[in-house]
């Protein structure tokens, strides 16, 4: 508890590191991550603010775009200690979390950490995992800690599970409910490399790995500077309002089944800064907001059935459903009165 | 939520309320045009009183939550509950509850009223059932117009307002009144306005932005037609109409148009006092001077008012020789060829004496006594006929007119005929002017120089001032009194003077001449009749010559005939002189002037003065509706200025500079959209080829700094606001530039801007 404190107070104070510093920083790792994955910039950006707002991505796609390359690109890049769970039917809750041993030498039990012991937990397939499974992790996404034979082991920070999973229409998988997905700070979608870059992809493989080739740019040390500097980011109460506007207006859309939760106008607001911060900014902006909407929002809401079917899939209607919230909630410009 | 909720309907009750008081205005203003033709103010505040309890019996309902459509329910039952409770006292069961008797009282009212507007001079004596007429018509508009609000429709209390202004203007032939117009147009823009702006913050914005974008349209189009209405609607009936004429004879009764009809001479006043003369017909003549044209005599006046003679047998589709002209009057021919533009009448107008027509047709038929030519019923309304008509000119002689003497044909004794109520002052007043004379002609030149010797003036205006418009026998002793009236006063005295001195006479209507040609055709001067050239003169029976015409009417510039002057009857007073006297006008003319210039400038001045009003009233009818119509460049121009000034003091500069330039943006097309972040709406900026990029970009700063940053505490410095000024008049220079001059012009005078609910908060 003491060193809990600490921290908040060092937090209170100036950030360790300015712009600047945090600029530097995050090109370093933007390079290792646009090493490995082939023109897709935004994807990487969206996967360094999750990982600096301290939240957890979900990366959708198919199998072989490069979901665990980019997980593993982003957790070497900062040298912090990073494990990964392939998720298989068989895989048990304990796998996950650890598990109470008898030490009979030393007469007690002793407790062997699980894969989620990590600052970067990379959990590949999530969807291929049992629900069981699949909330045991969750759990520990959200409480940060793991409670194994009443004793409570609280998790390293940073923290940050990166989950890929296969669309759900995949055979012998298990979606993931929605009350799990909101755990999920965004969801990104790979997309297929363009042409060039999959022709690129190949000539560069062919010799090794570009994943051998990653060293860590930034330690833990500077990666929580980074995470604080964000916070630090100025949020006005107009655009506050304009992010309170847009969530109403998701649970108030005939074409929407499930608006989005007060933990998504969170998730919404703390992406925003560290996406400001990126761009060299101390405040947020309505435009960082409208950037943000679809990847942290877009995998919370549940479109009506007629919504989808009206679409090509369901991330389709989603997108459009969020684009035309966007367009129709007004940017708050506020004037004091006196002239 | 809830502060929002109560916000929204305490600003739609606000909007509500100043929509009623609109609307009251609307309604008022134009009624109050009805003022020169209702006497007192009494009914203008009685009718009103109802309208605004209507309007507000709906506002309250309204304003306590109920449904709107309850409102105009509220507002018709005040109007039922107020008619009877005034004009059906005690009828009602319990005062509440209409029973027949009510029904009964009010039709009656309305009866007695239709009776009152049938009898009733202008101005009308504002008695109970024309109050009641009033007021209930009234409060109707009221219930009506509120319900057009409540129906999201206030375009069409435009249409109600439109119709109570041009009332007035219908029954009493005015000319346009500015001042009220251009406060009818003002209040009705008003409404529009704010039901526009309360209809707006009940709506999404896209919505209410594309409905108010068509109520300036509404707005002006309604407003043309109110000028046009205003304007063309008295000018539509020009000249004498026969309605009134024909009504008369043949019901026996006054005809009944509203105000139009108490008596058939009153429309030839109206006509002269209209401002904006029309041409009623052209024609082309062989005679060396403009022609008086004679549409129709009155010629019974035993009555107590002159009546056109009810003769009806041995009309004839030919022109019979003219009564009582001897073969020796000396006599030359005219040929006239005539073409009506705007004049509407069953009557032909033509030279006396006329004594062939031709081209005019089938079935007119002509009064042998009076040569009055009428049209037959199937086409009475003259407008378009082209026709030659050969007349004669006389110049009777001096002696000629002496030997006439005082002897008069029996059968023209009904031509003597004379009330026998007529005021003592008519027959005094001849007497004492013809004192010295012993013949009806020396009589005749008298009474004709007693009028036109500088003691009467010409005026329009003085009979309606005075109430004794109309050739009544009251209204010629009022005349006598007054000495200023017009040609009917002068016309219907003489004439009436003469009969009680024992000549023979009656009232010719029609048209006095021209005083210069307007054209020259194959040396032919043609000539232009106006409207305002609608006249009427006696014409005077003498033995041996016929029927003579006289001009008693001063200061219209007309050359009067040369055997009226007092010059040519003292020739023949001296008739023992050798030189044989041949009537030349000009040197007649020219004594005229001589004995009475007065007579001639004032005729002048009279004729400038009404043309000059003429054209103000028009200038100013235009520049009312210039005034109207740049309603909305002065508000925004206002609004403008109002942001400008705010850049400069305000602590929000950048955010004051950013809405002028959306505003900007508005008026020139671009689209601006509420959804939009700072940076987007820069965005599209930028898609416009000549901005200046730098400026849109530092503005777009400017204003994320200061909506979205940390306030630093410090208020922007007089540095920061002349560049955040100096950038937006540079964008909205380039803006402009780029623009094609009709969407520059169309910014300026019907800004977007103004038609879309801001989403600004202050």
């Amino acid at each position: 508890m003491p060193d809990s404190i600490t921290q908040s107070r060092s937090r209170a104070a100036a950030p360790d590191i300015d712009l600047d510093e945090f600029d530097r920083l995050s090109r370093a790792i933007m390079g290792n991550l646009e090493a490995v994955i082939n023109g897709k910039t935004d994807v990487a950006t969206l996967s360094l603010i999750v990982l600096l707002a301290e939240g957890h991505l979900l990366v959708e796609d198919v199998p072989g775009v490069g979901k665990t390359t980019l997980a593993k690109a982003l957790a070497r890049s900062v040298s912090a200690s990073v494990s990964r769970i392939q998720f298989t039917p068989d895989l048990l809750p304990s796998d996950v979390t650890g598990v109470s041993i008898f030490n009979q030498q030393a007469n007690r039990f002793e407790f062997k950490p699980g894969a989620v012991f990590a600052n970067i937990v990379i959990a590949d397939e999530i969807n291929r995992a049992s629900p069981k499974t699949q909330s045991a992790l969750l759990e520990c996404m959200e409480e940060r800690q793991v409670s194994v034979d009443g004793v409570t082991h609280l998790l390293e920070t940073p923290f940050s599970v990166v989950a890929t999973q296969n669309p759900i229409e995949m055979e012998g998988t298990f979606a993931l409910p929605e009350a799990q997905r909101d755990r999920f700070m965004a969801r990104i979608s790979m997309g297929y490399p363009d042409a060039e870059a999959e022709l690129a992809m190949l000539h560069n493989r062919e010799l090794q790995s570009p994943l051998d080739d990653i060293e860590a740019v930034v330690d833990r040390e500077e990666l929580q500077a980074m995470t604080r500097c964000a916070r630090e980011v100025f949020v006005s109460r107009a655009v506050e309002q304009y992010v309170v506007n847009i969530a109403q207006a998701t649970r108030r859309d005939p074409e929407v089944r499930l608006g989005v939760s007060p933990r998504a106008t969170l998730h919404l607001v703390r992406a925003a800064k560290v996406a400001a911060a990126l761009e060299g900014r101390d405040f947020v902006l309505p435009d960082d907001i409208d950037a943000l909407v679809i990847p942290v929002l877009g995998h919370r809401i549940v479109p009506t059935r007629k919504s989808v079917s009206d679409h090509r899939s369901g991330v389709d209607a989603i997108e459009e459903i969020l684009t035309r919230i966007v367009q129709a909630t007004p940017v708050p410009l506020v004037a004091a009165r006196s002239l | 939520m809830t502060t929002r909720t109560r916000t929204d309907r305490r600003q739609r009750q606000r909007g509500s309320w100043m929509v009623s008081l609109a609307t009251l205005m609307t309604i008022g203003i134009p009624l109050a045009g009805l003022a020169p033709i209702i006497q007192g103010a009494d009914w203008w505040f009685a009718a009103m009183a109802m309208s605004t309890a209507c309007i507000a019996a709906s506002w309250v309902v309204r304003a306590s939550g109920l449904r709107p459509a309850l409102g105009v329910v509220a507002a018709f039952m005040v109007w039922v509950l107020a008619s009877q409770w005034f004009f059906a006292p005690g009828t009602a069961i319990a005062g509440i509850i209409p029973t027949p008797a009510t029904i009964d009282t009010l039709v009656a009212g309305f009866i007695d009223a239709g009776g009152q507007i049938q009898v009733q001079t202008i101005p009308a004596d504002p008695v109970a059932s024309l109050i009641q007429l009033i007021c209930m018509a009234c409060g109707l508009v009221a219930v009506v117009a509120d319900a057009a609000i409540i129906a999201r429709f206030p375009a069409f209390v435009g249409l109600l307002a439109l119709v109570l202004f041009a009332m007035p203007s219908a029954v009493q032939a005015r000319d346009v009144d500015v001042v009220r117009f251009i406060a009818t147009t003002a209040s009705f823009l008003l409404l529009l306005w704010i039901a526009a702006r309360v209809d707006g913050s009940t709506r999404s914005q896209h919505r209410s932005a594309s409905r108010a974008g068509r109520a300036p349209a509404t707005a002006l189009a309604l407003g043309a037609a109110a000028v046009a209405c205003a304007l063309i609607i008295p000018s539509a009936t020009p000249g004498l109409t026969a309605q009134a004429f024909a009504d008369s004879r043949n019901t026996g009764s006054l005809p009944s148009v509203y105000g139009a009809g108490i008596d058939p001479v009153i429309q030839l006043g109206r006509d002269l006092r209209r401002t904006t003369p029309i041409v009623s017909l052209r024609y082309s003549t062989t005679a060396d001077k403009p022609l008086y044209l004679k549409m129709v005599d009155l010629t019974d006046f035993s009555t107590g008012s002159w009546q056109p003679s009810e003769n009806s047998d041995g009309l004839f589709e030919q022109l019979s020789r003219p009564s009582g002209l001897a073969d020796d009057v000396e006599r030359s021919t005219v040929n006239t060829e005539v073409s009506i533009e705007g004049l509407r009448s069953e009557w032909l107008p033509l030279p006396y004496p006329a004594t062939t027509l031709s081209n005019a047709g089938q079935g007119w038929t002509a009064d042998p006594e009076t040569g009055v030519v009428t049209l037959p019923d199937s086409r009475n309304d003259s407008r378009g006929d082209d026709y030659s008509v050969e007349s004669l000119a006389l110049t009777p002689s001096a002696e000629q007119l002496a030997s006439a003497g005082t002897t008069v044909p029996t059968e023209l004794s009904p031509l003597l005929q004379l009330p026998p109520d007529l005021p003592a002052i008519v027959s005094d007043v001849a007497n004492n002017v013809t004192a010295g004379a012993t013949t009806n002609y020396d009589r005749a030149v008298a009474l004709q120089s007693y009028f036109t010797s500088g003691k009467f003036t010409y005026s329009v205006d003085t009979p309606v001032e005075e109430s004794f418009d109309g050739s009544n026998a009251e209204a010629l002793a009022a005349f006598l009194e007054v000495k200023s009236g017009y040609c009917v006063h002068f016309a219907a005295s003489m004439a009436t003077m003469a009969r009680v001195l024992g000549i023979p006479s009656r009232i010719a209507i029609g048209y006095f001449p021209s005083s210069a040609a307007s054209s020259y055709v194959d040396g032919e001067p043609q000539y232009e009749v106006l409207t305002d050239q609608l006249h009427s003169w006696p014409e005077l029976y003498f033995e041996g010559i016929g029927w003579l015409p006289f001009e008693p009417t001063p200061g219209l510039g007309i050359s009067v005939p040369a055997y009226s002057l007092p010059a040519f009857a003292e020739k023949s007073a001296q008739s023992e002189a050798p030189t044989p006297q041949t009537s030349e006008v000009t040197p007649t003319t020219q004594a005229k002037e001589k004995a009475d210039p007065t007579t001639q400038s004032n005729a002048g001045e009279t004729r400038s003065l009404a043309q000059a009003r003429g054209w103000l009233t028009a200038l100013a009818v235009a520049a009312g509706v210039c005034l109207a119509g740049l309603i909305p460049a002065f508000v925004r121009m206002w609004r403008r200025r109002r942001l400008m000034t705010s850049i400069e003091r305000s602590g929000n500069p950048a955010t004051r500079a950013w809405w002028e330039l959306q505003d900007f943006a508005r008026d020139f097309g671009i689209e601006v959209s509420g959804g939009d972040t700072p940076a987007m709406f820069a965005q599209r900026l930028l898609s416009l080829r000549r901005i200046p990029h730098a400026d849109v970009e530092s503005l777009r700063r400017a204003v994320e700094q200061e909506q979205f940053a940390e306030s630093r505490g410090a208020p922007a410095g007089a540095l920061e606001r002349a560049a955040i000024r100096a950038a937006l008049v540079s964008i909205e220079k380039a803006i402009s530039d780029e623009a094609e001059q009709s969407v520059r012009r169309r910014a300026r005078l019907l800004p977007a801007s103004l038609f879309v609910r801001s989403e600004r908060t202050s």
